[in-house]
């Protein structure tokens, strides 16, 4: 699964990171607590929060994340976008609430994996 | 001051710093959170250290930096690198910690709203460090011996350069 797949799937809005869309998501992550990301967060997850400070680019960046989604109309903070476009982090915006566009999300990666084992 | 003593001598003693250096961290602003931790991260990754060892002192780092920024009045993290280990302490200028166990406990904190807001403050750091990064040989805060009283050694963390994972 690559990233812009699911910006396609899900009609988000790129604010940053444009040149990093081809990157693979292998799976994702939801938090709003920072030290709670760092810690069990992975490489290559796409990160969905409702966080806009500045803060989450170093998250992202630190955890090699493939991208953040921000949910339910949330604007990256000034300085968020310019950190971003600095480090290239990739950074979608979406007026769906948090529920929907996780479960979308899960399902093109789960979807892409194979049969739900809960299924 | 970085100090390079080069990799490539097989007499390096196990304990021979390769690489020792300090990095300053302001506190009572989150306006460069994250810095000192991006530098180490980049720095370990090209010295060819493993993925795991770099993840784990990344979180150790971030978590240090974080409340320092968050509590402190300015800190510094210091990185040392052996054949063996990676070595990380954080030591700050503030207030210190004055009940320990009870500041290692999950969920305890002492944050402010403003800390809340973004996302920090949960009690939770301390607690995924020594939680998710096993084994590591841990120092929990103390002041610093040789230290003025207002100067915290806060951690100390050792982390193994091989190990299996748990
Ligand atoms: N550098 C420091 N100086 C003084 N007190 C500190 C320092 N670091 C941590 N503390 C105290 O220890 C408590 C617990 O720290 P810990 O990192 O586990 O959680 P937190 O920073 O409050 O929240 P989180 O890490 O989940 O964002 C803090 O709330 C604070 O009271
Ligand atoms: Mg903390």
């Amino acid at each position: 699964m690559h990233l812009d797949d699911i910006v396609r799937a899900l009609d988000l809005r790129v604010v940053s990171g444009e040149e990093r869309l081809a990157a693979e998501v292998r799976g994702g992550y939801v938090g709003d607590l920072l030290s709670d990301v760092m810690a069990n967060s992975k490489e290559g997850d796409l990160w969905i929060t409702r966080q806009i400070h500045q803060n989450i680019i170093a998250v992202a960046s630190l955890k090699d994340h493939a991208g953040i989604i921000l949910i339910q109309g949330c604007q990256p903070a000034a300085d968020t976008l310019d950190k971003a476009r600095k480090e290239g982090v990739p950074i979608m915006v979406t007026d769906m609430p948090g529920f929907e566009v996780i479960g979308r999300v899960y399902n093109m990666i789960a979807g892409k994996k194979g049969p739900d084992p809960s299924a | 001051m970085a100090v390079w003593k080069g990799l490539t001598t097989n007499v390096l003693s196990r304990e021979t710093a390769i690489y020792e250096n300090s990095f300053p961290v302001e506190g009572g602003t989150y306006e460069n959170a994250g810095h000192v931790s991006s530098q180490i991260k980049a720095l370990l990754k090209r010295m060819k250290i493993s993925k795991e060892v770099v993840r784990r002192a990344a979180l150790v780092t971030y978590e240090s930096e974080i409340n320092i920024c968050s509590y402190a009045r300015s800190g510094k993290i210091l990185l040392r690198v052996t054949p063996e280990h990676v070595t990380i302490e954080a030591i700050d200028e503030g207030q210190g910690i004055v009940d320990i166990e009870l500041a290692m406990q999950e969920g305890y904190s002492t944050a402010t709203d403003k800390i809340r807001e973004m996302g920090f403050g949960a009690g939770m750091g301390w607690d995924f460090v020594t939680s998710r990064i096993f084994p590591i040989s841990f120092v929990s805060p103390r002041r610093s011996a040789k230290a003025p009283i207002s100067r915290w050694l806060l951690v100390s963390i050792k982390i193994l350069m091989a190990f299996s994972l748990i």
